[in-house]
């Protein structure tokens, strides 16, 4: 079959579909991953074929300016604490109105979904595999009548979020109802000649790479896959010094590729940290930005600083890891089985790192405040060493991992809702 | 080579209109979520009172994080909409007040946020004396009540047909306001029959010029306005070839040697119907509320119909029908120790303005004998404005409205709770209250 692949352009959100774009072109299907011009090299340097699509989005612009805002919502009506009731409808007419406008309809700027439409449109994918935020490949499924899944990198926070929306919209007057997401995607749909559905929205089913204890129980058709790291365009390269034996327990410090490009970031300066945790005794490899590294004080031996590593080649060797709670640093631990200590700020990452510390692979520390300074993260993380139950924790989350299936085996399953789902050839919107 | 003629702008695409709706409406949530007073009034939080104080601790005038200069002061207020430096266009611009086609993110403009496709509420001040001259003498402050009785006559008859049960909005104030508003203009019966609805959905229109509707809100309002302008222009047309009673051919008469444009004629009516109505109808219904909250007062109604006008201006002043007003800055202004460049945008927290303590006594209590000096309007209708020249219409609509509801439904009660329009800061339009006649 033919399957389209698109996230929009950033590599953290890019990267979470690469394995199964892999899988499908390994199993012999013909794979084409559409995006904004920004993501073509990531793309090719994955090895898969690139589409780029309209022009690059601004979302660094917008979200610089409406970062704030957007924060000083999200953080205390908290979702994330699986307490549905905090969601009032006035919370989530202003979550979904600025998502919307700030995020959503930023990263899938119109030039972008109406290259994308065009792209499909040609050249008639059976199936649109989706990055969740990347609606422009709904879109694309919509009008040419592809079969269309999401292919999540995370928690479904977001579907959980616009179902208890969409509930709580139905108990509202038809005259004050207001779904900036769905408002927009009509309009969007309608320049195509298509109608919403509320497929455009959840796709025709999920593809989810958590570990069960760490999904969300949902009615709607799901595909557990394996998550499989895939750590972005920097080279994965063993280095020599990976096989001595540093004599101590080995710990990761890092950022993720999102925070260190733009700045929202719960960790504390990179020099403090890196002083007060190379008191423990433990080898510490860290990544730090090139730019960072020159504001470096002198570090102890005890400190090993890396401008970027693949996660996946150093991870299996450590004892413990500290970083900022992103989803493609927090599964790369969870599947090689290393306790985590997550300094998690915002949406997901604090999910995540909630379900972490209940499932005893590792310890939440929110970095707001006052509450992740230098020595507390310090004796944190002397906390993960020196008891074992973390490891025992973290090797029941990668247990989990192993026994999912692996991308490669869930392609016979996405073949068969690609049959069911697909309109009959001729029956898309534009074909 | 031919001098290329300035086209007006492209009406735009769902895309653009939307794309342009739903940046602004963003805006309002995210500078909400920071505490902005002006921008919680936006999004339009329920506590509108509350969020006017805030605006008022701030200082006479300040400027919200979205840029624009906001004002909750009473003197202050009534300052910025009698000033001539003040009007409801960019200084030196042309045409419609558009900024569909810019990028908000680079330009923050967050007034004129829908376009009308026409200068309806923006007119420049040339148009709006010459609209105010042609007023005058036949809707004007001091001419307009002798149409009382074509408007009472109208409310009599949505009265007669009144269930015991009813809604505030949907079956008094919309049908009384636009049947008073067909007797007074003289309109055919076409465009009685067509009224009710094209008003409900031209009734945003106020609230649109700060408050992006949704987009098929949006497109609705400016298909309905469309049609009130075809059918105003038909009844002027019809006014032309055989005068008639009413205000349209009254309109007509006036200075008929002075090369009027009957045009003028035919914005007077579709102000009258699209700005007036909407204005008189959330008066009636707020006053309607104002009363049956307050019993003492409702009782001296009640004893008295006559003084369904004091009802009328006080309600104007406590619960006003528009709760914002939009200036931009003519040229440089100093008030309130600021100086004000030109070509800013100025917003008048009306609602708060008239409950400011430095103003009036005991702003908070809603009183029928509330002392006014003469010639003296509220500032939800004062200005040259739109708003200003429909006013007088207004007055008299409403009166009439709350006069006959003293006489006839002396038994009124309210049965649930008032529910008001989404996406309406500026009128706070009631959409609905459930009321019983005993």
């Amino acid at each position: 079959m033919k399957v389209l692949v698109t996230a929009f352009a950033m590599d953290a959100h890019f990267n979470g579909v690469v394995p199964l774009a892999w899988a499908l072109r390994a199993a012999g299907h013909d794979v084409r991953v559409a995006s904004q011009p920004a993501l073509t090299d990531s793309i090719t340097r994955a090895g898969l074929t690139a589409v780029p699509v309209g022009t690059d989005h601004q979302v660094q612009a917008t979200m610089g300016a409406m970062a704030p805002g957007v924060f000083a919502l999200h953080r205390n009506p908290d979702y994330l604490e699986n307490r549905p009731e905090l969601l009032d409808l006035e919370f989530l007419e202003a979550s979904t109105s600025m998502l919307t406008a700030a995020f959503y309809a930023q990263i899938n700027n119109d030039s972008m979904i109406d290259e994308m439409v065009d792209f499909a449109a040609w050249w008639r994918p059976d199936l649109v595999v989706w990055e969740p935020f990347t609606f422009a490949g709904a879109v694309a499924a919509q009008v040419t009548g592809a079969a269309q899944a999401r292919l999540l990198w995370g928690p479904d926070l977001f579907l959980r979020v616009h179902d208890r929306f969409q509930q709580v919209l139905h108990e509202v007057r038809a005259e004050r109802r207001d779904d900036a997401l769905e408002e927009w995607l009509t309009w969007t749909l309608e320049r195509h000649g298509a109608a919403f559905g509320p497929e455009v929205i959840s796709g025709h089913w999920t593809i989810d790479q958590m570990p069960p204890s760490v999904r969300f129980a949902t009615a709607r058709p799901t595909v557990p896959m394996r998550f499989v790291p895939y750590n972005g365009p920097v080279p994965a390269v063993v280095p020599p010094w990976l096989r001595a034996d540093p004599g101590r327990p080995r710990v990761l410090l890092t950022q993720g590729i999102t925070e260190r490009s733009t700045g929202f970031t719960g960790l504390p300066r990179a020099g403090e940290l890196l002083a007060s945790i190379a008191e423990l005794d433990a080898e510490v490899v860290a990544t730090v930005k090139a730019e960072e590294r020159e504001g470096l004080p002198p570090l102890p031996g005890n400190v090993r600083v890396v401008d970027s590593l693949s996660l996946h080649v150093v991870l299996p060797s450590c004892a413990a890891v500290v970083h900022h709670g992103g989803a493609g640093t927090w599964a790369t631990a969870a599947l090689h089985g290393v306790p985590q200590l997550a300094l998690a700020w915002q949406w997901d990452d604090v999910f995540r790192a909630g379900q972490l510390e209940k499932l005893g692979a590792g310890i939440f520390l929110p970095p707001h405040g006052e509450g992740a300074s230098a020595g507390r993260v310090r004796d944190r993380l002397a906390q993960v060493l020196a008891e074992p139950s973390f490891r025992q924790g973290a090797a029941r989350i990668r247990a989990e991992m192993l026994r999912t299936p692996a991308p490669g085996a869930v392609v016979p399953t996405l073949e068969q809702l690609t049959a069911r789902h697909r309109a009959p050839a001729g029956q898309g919107v534009r074909h | 080579m031919p001098t290329p003629t300035s086209a007006p702008p492209a009406a735009p695409t769902d895309s653009e209109l939307g794309r342009h709706l739903l940046t602004v409406r963003g805006f309002h949530f995210v500078f909400g979520a920071l505490g902005d007073p002006y921008a919680r009034r936006l999004r339009g939080e329920a506590d509108h009172l509350s969020l006017g104080e805030l605006v008022r601790d701030r200082g006479p005038l300040h400027r919200s994080a979205l840029g624009t200069w906001v004002t909750a002061d009473g003197g202050i207020s009534a300052r910025l909409l009698d000033d001539p430096l003040l009007g409801p266009r960019h200084p030196a611009s042309e045409g419609p007040q558009e900024h569909v086609l810019e990028n908000v993110w680079e330009t923050w403009r967050t007034c004129h946020v829908t376009p009308l496709g026409e200068d309806l509420l923006t007119p420049a001040a040339a148009d709006s004396d010459r609209l105010a001259a042609l007023l005058g003498p036949v809707l004007g402050p001091r001419t307009c009540t002798a149409w009382q009785v074509d408007a009472e006559r109208a409310v009599h008859r949505v009265l007669d047909g009144l269930p015991p049960h009813f809604d505030v909005v949907s079956d008094l104030a919309r049908p009384a306001i636009a049947g008073s508003l067909a007797a007074v203009l003289g309109l055919p019966d076409e465009a009685r029959a067509e009224l009710p609805d094209l008003l409900a959905a031209c009734g945003p229109v106020l609230d649109s010029a700060l408050c992006p509707p949704r987009l098929p809100v949006a497109r609705a309002m400016t298909r309905a306005l469309r049609r009130v302008r075809e059918l105003m222009a038909a009844a002027v047309a019809n006014h032309l070839t055989a005068p008639a009673d009413g205000a349209v051919s009254a309109l007509l008469a006036v200075d008929p040697d002075g090369g009027r444009d009957p045009g003028d004629t035919v914005t007077a009516a579709v102000l009258s119907t699209v700005v007036g109505a909407e204005t008189a109808i959330t008066t009636v219904a707020n006053a309607v509320m104002a009363l049956l909250e307050h019993d003492e007062q409702w009782s001296l109604l009640r004893a008295d119909p006559g003084r369904a006008a004091d009802a009328v201006e006080e309600t104007l002043r406590w619960a006003p029908p528009v709760t914002l007003r939009s200036l931009i800055t003519q040229g440089e202004v100093q008030i309130g120790g600021e100086t004000l460049e030109a070509d800013q945008h100025v917003v008048v927290l009306v609602d708060a303005a008239q409950r400011d303590p430095a103003l009036y006594e005991d702003p908070d209590r809603f009183r029928l004998d509330r002392p006014r000096s003469p010639g003296f309007t509220h500032m939800a209708l004062a200005g040259r404005d739109p708003l200003g020249l429909v006013a007088p219409l207004v007055r008299v609509q409403c009166t009439a409205v709350l006069r006959a509801v003293a006489e006839r439904l002396p038994g009124l009660r309210a049965e649930g709770e008032p529910l008001r329009r989404g996406r309406s800061p500026v009128v706070r339009a009631p959409l609905s209250l459930r009321l019983a006649q005993k």
